[in-house]
């Protein structure tokens, strides 16, 4: 290899290398991210493409529009009970956080207490669903007297719903523009007054976008509804001690049994389960968009 | 002030302290519960591996003031070794990657597709547990088992822990390929919201100053977004150790047999509990279930000082891909 | 369309929801004009889950609502009052009896269970032992051409290589039946593992695991010369799978292939020594032609029920689920491989715990 004496051609050789490395390292980690990005959305599209597809494959109108179990008959009853779960979450944990996010942002709060609000409620999302399933048919369902039910599934959901509600109803009021807040108080609004004619219809989109949001997380819950809500082969007939069907018990449980027909059922549930829960996560996704 | 005002304001409080309320009670309850064991397995709780629920069909024995089941132990070791190690393998895959997808649709994409990425990487997390282990179950296990498994037992050798026979493609390997999908869209929704954050004159002065796209992101990473990032993936962490359904399906949920490379079968603490609990109600002196409570207890701890730490540092709290401040 | 038209829009789709569910509650429950049925609660056995649920779907006296959560919560939830049958693939301990007077195990029908092999190479059906199958697993026999297994297949080339025996991780009836086996054919094992729905297993280099039937089939699936004991219910499973199922040495020293007809001889023979409580260990039973691994499927209810209504259609219902015209039809049965209660156990044994149901 031929030596070049001069200087300036060696840190023009230096200078080129370098600009190289990084031009290539830059290159290598464009392609990269794209490779990754690219790969997560095929593996996201893989997954919604087989859900769908084992789903759609055995899925029957009449499984559709009966009830019925693992072994026979529909998933309505699984349908229709979910709702009515979540619906039931909703009631218990709507209020306490529509409230509860009210007095957080109320700047005459005692900022201690809702410090501490707030801390908790993020501590409580890291609660094992488990645990809050134990909780549940410890407490709610044999202590308190409830049985498997429609109340006790509710409650169980609503626990893992309240925090998310919360914080994300309380970022929503805090969004809106500080003025607005001050001049009604200074027209002498009282915090009734503030709550109803500002915050809430000031907030109601995204109000409506954490509800969407915690309903379809509820939605796909399992492990504190086995032990809270049971399951129905028809709807249940009360609140108290008759139990509820829902989707995700027909998955687990489905699988995992022998016959061929429970896994068809369970395959027909994910893809509704998959197709409702995403549905609802876009519409609210939608609806914070147009703002 | 008016009465009403006055009452409604106290109501606001008493509901603000409702999640508060529900966390402690649910810490009161499951340490009560778990005081026999505490009793009864004193150290030997957090030391040994061995998960024996006794002779059930012989008469209980007395230890340390408790009834308890003959031959009864109970040890986390395995379960604590499968939480920890499918929770950091879902970290190592989802860090790396939310990282890169965060660069690309900062920096390499237009502002319209970026919204439509990042909406579909928020998708992962919208998929129910059960539907991430009915699909681990007949799709990954399988692809594991036969494809992949196979060829690194062959060709990563070299590494410890990367030969020898493999298992039924259940185990550490598809459980921390599934919790790092539930975490990647947390993990990447705090990043991108960092790098939203940085001034636009900071990016635009680097790529004045001829920084490639890498560098400007490398530098962002390493200096505006480092605390968001860090404590970003600790929240997805803290969603990772407690997650149950998903991991049971897909780990094996071994209990007594320690794993002896990456592809044996696992269990974690959230996914023991689950397929544990039915048993230990057959127990009729209790010690199964406050077992079963204590491993509930320790694996809040843990959750919980991870969630704590990760959203010190990142100044925030995170909800599945949805950030609050 | 503006946002808060969307917004709107959504808003009463979720009140829809929540009040439609809300009142669909009410409807369900009081739109038929026929007297009410009393509603019979089931929870328990994931093995018998099935039958329930075809049970529920023809049983026309009483609604049952049926729930897959394991025999552990089945007899928990029956004894708290949160269910009104419990399902159990093990009748209940003596110290959890002991704890509530009103508790009671009634058999309800009979499951076996095959003990599968995965041996490439061997299409044969071998023949096995409850002193070989304990060596198994506990590690004394270790490798498929051991002489004690060689002694009981003259004839059959075993291969040589290490054998991987297979258990269950979670509690379960399938571990009682197949441990409550080997307790009585084999000494040692009784002394030192005993049985139960789950067990300390003795600690075997090699040995495997599985969740749940279903995982165990997996595990075998992906292990070559493992071994394990499966419900007869996942006959399908072990067909396409491809599984050998072993003939098992009875008391008399010969061996029986599992089929209906050996399980029932295995019932009838242990009719004599059934106790008046019904709870009986099935397994190893005397007699000819008897499958040594089966088990008496109970439920468990409370002598006491809450009222008269549900006392009388709780017993109605086990008679009908008994009764080879009623609930144990071969309909029912045959396609899950579960047996039905000799009509003897049924006449001598559930009749009378059936009488002790009160209001």
């Amino acid at each position: 290899m031929r030596v070049t004496n001069s200087y300036v051609g060696k840190q023009e050789e230096l200078k080129w290398k370098k600009v190289s490395t990084r031009k290539i390292k830059d290159k290598i980690a464009n392609g990269l991210s794209y490779v990754v990005l690219g790969a997560m959305i095929a593996i996201l599209a893989s997954i919604f493409i087989y859900i769908l597809n084992a789903g759609a494959s055995h899925v029957t109108w009449k499984m559709l529009s009966t009830y019925g179990n693992t072994s026979s008959g529909g998933v309505l009853n699984a349908i229709v009970g979910t709702w009515m779960l979540v619906g039931m979450g909703l009631l218990f944990s709507i209020p306490p956080s529509l409230l509860g996010a009210l007095y957080i942002v109320n700047a005459k709060s005692n900022g201690t207490i809702s410090m501490a609000a707030r801390l908790f409620t993020d501590v409580l999302t890291s609660v094992p669903s488990i645990v809050i399933g134990l909780f549940a048919y410890l407490v709610l369902v044999i202590k308190f007297g409830m049985g498997l039910s429609l109340v006790a599934g509710g409650l169980a959901l609503s626990v893992m719903m309240l925090p998310y509600l919360l914080r994300i109803i309380e970022i929503s009021f805090r969004n809106i523009p500080k003025e607005q807040i001050e001049n009604a108080y200074a027209l002498g609004a009282d915090d009734i007054r503030v709550a109803s004619r500002v915050y809430l219809p000031q907030a109601k989109v995204g109000i409506l976008s954490g509800i969407l949001l915690a309903v379809s997380i509820s939605a796909g819950e399992t492990a504190q509804l086995i032990y809270s809500a049971g399951f129905n082969n028809a709807l249940p007939t009360g609140f108290l001690h008759s139990e509820v069907a829902y989707l995700t018990y027909v998955v687990w449980t489905g699988i995992n049994e022998p016959t061929a027909y429970s896994h068809y059922v369970a395959f027909a549930s994910a893809m509704i389960l998959i197709l409702s829960v995403t549905g609802l996560i876009i519409i609210s996704k939608y609806i914070v968009r147009r703002k | 002030m008016k009465a009403s005002n006055r009452v409604f304001n106290f109501f606001t409080f008493l509901m603000a302290i409702v999640p508060a309320v529900v966390l402690i009670s649910i810490i009161v309850f499951v340490l009560y519960y778990s005081i026999p064991s505490i009793r009864y397995n004193s150290w030997s709780f957090f030391t040994t591996y061995l998960w024996n629920p006794g002779f059930q069909f012989q008469a209980p024995i007395m230890k340390h003031g408790v009834l308890a089941p003959a031959g009864s132990a109970f040890g986390l070791d395995l379960f604590l070794i499968g939480t920890l190690s499918t929770s950091a393998l879902a970290i190592l895959i989802a860090f790396p990657v939310s990282f890169l997808i965060s660069l690309n649709v900062e920096l390499y994409l237009p502002s319209k597709i970026k919204k439509v990425m990042i909406s579909m990487i928020e998708l992962f997390a919208g998929i129910p547990s059960v539907v991430y282990g009915l699909w681990g179950i007949v799709v990954l296990e399988p692809l594991l088992f036969r494809n992949v498994e196979p060829w690194m037992a062959q060709h990563l050798t070299f590494i410890p822990g990367f030969g020898g026979e493999i298992y039924s493609g259940a185990g550490l390997i598809a459980s921390g390929i599934i919790l790092s999908f539930m975490i990647i869209p947390i993990v990447t929704s705090i990043i991108v919201n960092s790098f939203d954050t940085v001034p636009m004159d900071v990016k635009d002065g680097l790529f004045s100053l001829g920084a490639t796209k890498w560098e400007v992101g490398k530098y962002l990473m390493t200096s505006y977004s480092r605390a968001s990032t860090v404590g970003g993936t600790l929240l997805g962490l803290g969603r990772a150790l407690g997650e149950t359904m998903a991991v049971l399906m897909v780990s094996g949920a071994v209990t007594n047999i320690l794993p002896h490379n990456f592809y044996s079968a696992i269990n974690t603490m959230a996914a023991a509990i689950a397929s544990l609990l039915d048993s230990a109600f057959t127990d009729s002196t209790g010690m199964n279930l406050a077992a079963l409570a204590e491993l509930a207890i320790v694996l809040m701890l843990i959750s919980l000082t991870v969630s704590l730490i990760g959203r010190k540092i990142a100044g925030r709290g995170v909800l599945r891909g949805y950030e609050s401040d | 369309m503006n946002k808060s038209t969307i917004a709107i829009i959504a808003v009463v789709v979720v009140v829809i929801v929540v009040v439609g569910g809300v009142a669909a509650v009410y409807l369900g429950g009081k739109h038929n004009n026929q007297p009410a049925k009393v509603t019979l609660s089931e929870s328990g056995s994931t093995l018998l889950y099935p039958v329930f649920n075809a049970w529920a779907g023809n049983y026309t006296n009483a609604t049952i609502t049926t729930l897959s959560t394991g025999s552990g919560t089945g007899i928990s939830s029956a004894l708290q009052g949160t269910v009104v049958i419990g399902a159990s693939d093990a009748y209940m301990s003596s110290s959890t009896a002991a704890k509530d007077q009103w508790a009671m195990n009634i058999p309800i029908m009979i499951s076996y269970q095959y003990i599968a092999y995965n041996i490439p190479g061997i299409s044969t059906t071998l023949n096995l032992s409850g002193n070989v199958i304990a060596g198994i697993f506990r590690g004394t026999i270790t490798n498929w051409n051991d002489t004690a297994i060689a002694a009981l297949n003259p004839g059959v080339t075993l291969p040589n290589h290490a054998i991987v025996p297979v258990h269950r991780s979670d509690g379960s009836g399938d571990t009682f039946m197949f441990t409550s086996f080997l307790s009585k054919a084999n000494a040692t094992w009784n002394n030192q593992v005993s049985y139960g729905t789950a067990v300390n297993w003795p600690t075997v280099a090699g040995s495997e695991t599985g969740n749940g039937n279903s995982g165990i089939i997996s595990t075998m699936n992906s292990t070559p010369y493992s071994i394990s004991y499966i419900a007869a219910t996942y006959q399908r499973s072990v067909v396409a799978d491809h599984f050998g199922v072993a003939n098992l040495e009875d008391q008399n020293g010969q061996f029986v292939a599992p089929s209906v007809q050996s399980v029932s001889n295995a019932a009838s023979h242990y009719l004599s020594q059934i106790p008046a409580n019904g709870t009986v260990r099935l397994q190893y039973a005397p007699g000819s032609d008897s499958y040594p691994i089966a088990d008496m499927e109970y439920i468990v209810v409370k002598q006491n029920q809450t009222s008269a209504a549900i006392a009388s259609a709780l017993q109605s219902f086990i008679q009908w689920a008994v009764n080879p015209n009623g609930g144990a039809d071969s309909s029912y049965l045959q396609s899950f491989n579960l047996v039905a209660l000799p009509s003897s156990v049924v006449q001598q044994v559930v009749g009378p715990l059936v009488n002790k149901i009160t209001g």
